[in-house]
């Protein structure tokens, strides 16, 4: 997605560049078809960013007007606070759980939809596809249905011989986060699975005859072949991914609530409860935790994005 | 084909398994929505009710208002698609095709806040709406999901504008029109394709959307949307679990009927999405 | 919004429609392009298009059991004894509630009348941040049925009435609600009551093994909940309060509470908890009850009212309440604060006569008997309940109130700047609940060390709290959670802080 970017320098008149006034006033209608991006995208984007920066140094609980400048003691408390670090291990954990599984199962589905003699392809792809198009925090609230004591998952697993006793899966510490991270994959699982599809399609039909030419088996065909020219997709279905993954909160909150006691709570959350839920509500100290996690989120971006490129010019070379 | 057939066999019988525990939540839930009370807990795993319990629906539809959510969620879904669709297409069209000063800065502003996910930005979204008098409306919902974000649709029309001929514009100047007749009689008929990537990106994006619109219906419940209603029902009603599943029907059959209907375009969309 | 709408009080009435979509003006250009593509005009609100004279009071509370009984008793009434008068009530569930207040709060949307679920910590602090209007300039309070319940501090301030009590202070949300017809057919006597924490175990074994039924519910969703029930228990076993008001010190690490929490986890690890109890908040306990799944249900005196609402043929079925059981046979009291004030008159409000004028209705006579009789939390005028049309469990779980419930003494009564602190305060986490919680739901804890580690916390934060209050030159110290005349088996009078 990223790549557009530079695509979108566009042919360009090669003419001397005019003075600056009379550019912009020859290009006045440019302005004019940029004014709503830019309006919208400066108040709802920018603004909020800049500010989120400002709200982080004042002391404001919720009921008041406004608050008072406080420095960076927020980031201070916010270093010392125990729960603003168990919602980030939180975090990492759930990242580090869910994205190679749902990257690696996806890929998997992909890899045998892909195969020619497999029937129905395009029933089953809907079927797997089905949970995405869903609403996150609807299927949060009927999973905890789904994923009660009683319910039909701990029903099965129970008769099945897998379990010995129910689980209450949302509602146990061990158990939460990973009810979490399951019901997260089993949503979005079908997305990535089109992305690989999408990306499997861009291997030429020709490296695939030539593999059997040379006798090579359908495993070491993928692992020499097929898997070099889809690690640059790699990178990007995992950026994309992880930055899903930090876009939890309208299913967990629904889930589980971040609970109980803390043990699902990830970043969002304790944000929401901080700004939102708490008895004592505290926005600058929910924006401290917002801009803090927001430049780790950032620095997981660039370091991807950093990683797409090198895969690129290092595929590029290959080809 | 050079594989053995059993394996064939066994690949399909193993991903048709798969594919049925995909989609055994929504047929409990429909199933849970049919029956009373204590069968749903205490029937065991048997998914037939006794007998389909239909006053489930009335019931999520008419005491927990849900009429009134689902209106909510088409006016605010169509208010943010019709948004992001025309500032999308109008800056993506002079990103792609023209050159001006200040664009670098732009893509760079663009591309720096790309993955800002949106809890991070809450709590000035919602004073800047509160202080333009918009809390507990219907346009101070959509600007907030509509009017910032959403890069990738700007790119995905630049990328798409940028690879249309030149010569279709000349032409058309050479005739005397100008950049406004280009755009909306040349341009925007031609930009089909991706306009329907953008519209079913942002459907997607709008109608599952709930941070946003949990936040800004706070203290008005009349505004709510399905996403929210729904949890609103859990914490007023949460006992009533064969009207939760009711009501968790409702809200997801029309987005799922929409996919079934269009689903060649929906995944060409993201898989073209994602190429770009 | 308030500068962009000179005249308020017509907003909430008429023109609803188009300014709920537009909001107030100034919304630009973008947003009127968006209203005419969209075809603006449609109402957010549901019927309130009742245009009386007088202009509709907006009131919102969480109360859901009191719905009808503040329909037929107080609003149509009033609005019919008083034409041009009509009241607007919303229900929200009470996590809600707190959410939305704050938010209404920075639009300068707050109804007129609210109740403070979720917000309730420090009411003083509100006060202070300018939310309230005095209604005691509107209606006299202090000759009303109610007045000897106001106390400075907390329904008073700057010598001003802001609200009332409208509940006794004298309960406990510890009440062992039982299932008769499950009791009997484990072969076990209602009447016989379990007075002691292991009878009571040995009811909950008794029902486990000779029904289908699960002995006892404890919903661990919600950890106010067990909070509550912790604090209580521990009362039973000695404990003075989560204070120690003799020293002013916090005690939450103090034996008897280790031993309440020990109690409530050997009745899961002995398998005679509801399995599902980890996964509940109490509503759903109370559904489960109602459905015969378990035999016993510790919760406050509005489990009956709830029921009567929620599932009224159960009622018939048979059921009844024991008093709090105790760790030994001796009998020692809960103690409870004074009752704060429930509703409050938003500053926002462009009729504090009208809405000081209802809200003074309901500390009467006539009022607190209706209040009674819809059993929920029991009314200030206690004495009410006796003669009111109630469920005899009601009146027996009233009147075992009476005996083993205390009045605790409150720093913010003792000291005009107490409240200062507590506002001040900042949530401490874990909080006991959340503690008891984790141990319910899995989590493998020590629960005396991380008790510790709270009562250190919280004293750290008090201390905190304290210093920088002072900071702000209050004449304020740790005396003021000191209350040496306190006896644990009396009620602390109005007379004991004077004489301390």
């Amino acid at each position: 997605m990223t790549t557009s970017v530079d695509r979108v320098a566009g042919p360009a008149p090669a003419r001397r560049p005019p003075g600056v006034l009379r550019r912009l006033r020859k290009d006045w209608w440019i302005y004019l078809f940029l004014l709503p991006t830019v309006l919208g995208y400066g108040a709802y984007t920018v603004y909020p960013l800049v500010a989120s920066w400002w709200f982080a140094l004042l002391d404001w609980p919720g009921f008041a007007d406004q608050g008072t400048f406080v420095g960076i003691e927020n980031f201070e408390r916010l270093v010392a606070d125990d729960l603003f670090w168990n919602s980030f291990r939180n975090s990492l954990v759930f990242l580090v759980c869910a994205v190679p599984l749902r990257v690696g199962l996806a890929l998997v589905l992909a890899l045998l939809l892909n195969r020619r003699n497999t029937p129905f392809k395009g029933f089953l792809r809907t079927l797997y596809f089905l949970p995405v198009v869903t609403t996150g925090a609807i299927i949060g609230v009927a999973f905890t249905l789904l994923l009660d004591a009683g319910g039909p998952i701990s029903l099965a697993l129970v008769e099945s011989g897998l379990l010995d006793s129910p689980v209450n899966f949302v509602a146990d510490t061990g158990t939460s986060l990973f009810s979490g991270a399951a019901v997260w994959v089993w949503k979005w699982l079908g997305i990535t699975m089109i992305y690989w599809l999408a990306a499997l399609q861009t291997i030429p039909q020709e490296v695939h005859e030539a593999a059997m030419i040379d006798g090579a088996g359908p495993g070491r065909e993928f692992v020499h072949i097929t898997l070099p020219l889809l690690i640059p997709f790699l990178v990007i279905i995992t950026l994309i991914d992880t930055v899903g993954a930090l876009n939890v909160f309208d299913l967990l909150y629904t889930l589980t609530a971040g609970g109980p006691a803390f043990s699902s709570e990830v970043i969002e959350i304790f944000i929401f409860r901080t700004a939102f839920g708490a008895t004592v509500p505290q926005l600058g100290y929910a924006s401290a935790a917002a801009v803090l996690f927001g430049l780790i989120t950032m620095g997981i971006a660039v370091a991807q994005a950093l990683g797409v490129r090198w895969a690129r010019r290092a595929t590029g070379a290959m080809r | 084909m050079l594989v053995a057939r059993p394996g064939n066999l066994m690949i399909f019988v193993g991903l048709l398994l798969l594919a049925l525990m995909w989609i055994y939540p929504f047929v409990w839930l429909l199933s849970a929505s049919l029956k009373t009370q204590p069968e749903i807990f205490g029937s065991g795993l048997g998914l037939i009710p006794d007998e389909p319990i239909w006053e489930n629906y009335v019931r999520a539809w008419t005491v927990v208002g849900f009429d009134r959510y689902f209106l909510n969620t088409v006016l605010i879904t169509g208010g943010t698609v019709l948004l992001i669709v025309v500032r999308s297409a109008l800056a993506g069209y002079v990103l792609g095709r023209h050159r001006f000063i200040g664009k670098k800065l732009l893509i760079g502003i663009f591309v720096v806040t790309f993955f800002l996910p949106e809890g991070y930005t809450i709590i000035p979204v919602v004073q800047l709406t509160d202080q333009l008098g918009l809390l507990n409306t219907y346009v101070g919902v959509i600007l907030g999901l509509g009017a910032g974000g959403h890069v990738s649709a700007t790119l995905l029309y630049a990328g798409y504008f940028s690879g249309l001929p030149k010569e279709l514009e000349e032409c058309a100047r050479l005739d005397g029109a100008g950049p406004f007749r280009i755009f909306f009689r040349i341009m925007l008929p031609l930009s089909g394709p991706i306009t329907a990537t953008v519209v079913i990106l942002t459907f997607l994006f709008a109608w599952n959307t709930y941070l946003l619109p949990l936040v800004f219906t706070l203290s008005e419940p009349g505004m709510r949307t399905l996403a929210v209603g729904m949890t609103a029902f859990v914490g007023e009603y949460s006992t009533d679990w064969s009207g939760l599943a009711a009501a968790a029907m409702i809200a997801l059959v029309p987005v799922m009927a929409v996919f079934i209907a269009l689903q060649r375009k929906f995944v060409d969309s993201i898989a073209g999405a994602v190429k770009q | 919004m308030s500068t962009q709408h000179p005249s308020r009080a017509p907003r909430r009435r008429m023109p609803v429609n188009r300014r709920q979509f537009l909001g107030a003006g100034g919304a630009g250009a973008l947003a009127a392009v968006l209203a005419s593509c969209i075809g603006g005009g449609q109402s957010a609100q549901q019927g309130t298009d009742s245009g009386e004279a007088g202009g509709a009071l907006q009131w919102w509370d969480q109360f859901r059991p009191l719905t009808q009984m503040l329909e037929d008793e107080l609003f149509t009434p009033y609005t019919s004894a008083n034409p041009g008068v009509t009241v607007e009530r919303r229900e929200l569930a009470a996590a809600d509630l707190g959410q939305a207040l704050q938010v209404a709060r920075r639009s300068n949307q707050l109804p007129d009348v609210h109740s403070l679920a979720g917000l309730d910590a420090a009411p003083a602090a509100l006060v202070s941040e300018g939310w309230f209007q005095p209604v005691g300039d509107h209606a006299d309070f202090d000759s009303s049925p109610i007045a000897d319940l106001l106390f400075d501090g907390v329904h008073r301030f700057d010598g001003s009435v802001y609200s009332f009590p409208l509940f006794s202070p004298r309960q406990h949300a510890t009440i062992p609600w039982y299932n008769s017809a499950l009791l009997e057919e484990a072969g076990l006597d209602p009447d016989d009551e379990p007075t002691t924490w292991d009878d009571l175990r040995a009811v909950a074994r008794a029902v486990t093994e000779g029904t289908d039924a699960s002995g006892i519910f404890l919903p661990a969703q919600n950890p106010d909940y067990l909070s509550a029930i912790v604090t209580q228990l521990a009362m039973t076993a000695g404990a003075p309060g989560p204070i120690d008001w003799t020293t002013g010190e916090y005690v939450h690490d103090s034996q008897p509470f280790v031993d309440a929490v020990e109690f409530l986890l050997s009745l899961q690890r002995d398998g005679l908890v509801h399995p599902a109890s980890p996964a509940m908040i109490p509503r759903d306990a109370l559904a489960r009850w109602a459905a015969g799944e378990g035999a016993i249900f510790p919760w406050g005196p509005w489990f009956i009212g709830d029921l009567v609402t929620e599932s009224p043929e159960v009622v018939e079925r048979g059921l009844g309440c024991w008093s709090i059981p105790r760790p030994n046979e001796e009998r020692t009291s809960v103690r409870s604060a004074p009752s704060g004030g429930v509703f409050w008159v938003s500053v926002d409000s462009e009729h504090p006569e009208v809405a000081a004028d209802l809200l003074l209705q309901m500390t009467g006579q006539d009022f607190q008997a209706a209040l009674a009789s819809a059993m929920d939390q029991p009314p200030a005028l206690l004495e009410a309940v006796e003669t009111a049309d109630v469920h005899p469990a009601y009146r027996d779980c009233v009147a075992r109130f009476a005996e083993d419930v205390r009045i605790a003494p409150s720093p913010e009564i003792g000291h005009p700047d107490a409240w200062r602190v507590t506002a001040e305060m900042r949530p401490v986490q874990p909080t006991i609940g959340i503690l008891v919680q984790s141990a319910l739901s899995g989590a493998d804890i020590d629960i005396a060390a991380e008790l510790r580690t709270y009562r250190e916390a919280v004293s750290v934060e008090r201390e905190r709290a304290l210093a920088a209050v002072q900071a702000d030159g209050v004449d304020i110290d740790l005396d003021a959670w000191v209350f040496p005349n306190w006896e644990p088996e009396s009620d602390y009078t109005i007379e004991a802080y004077d004489a301390r």
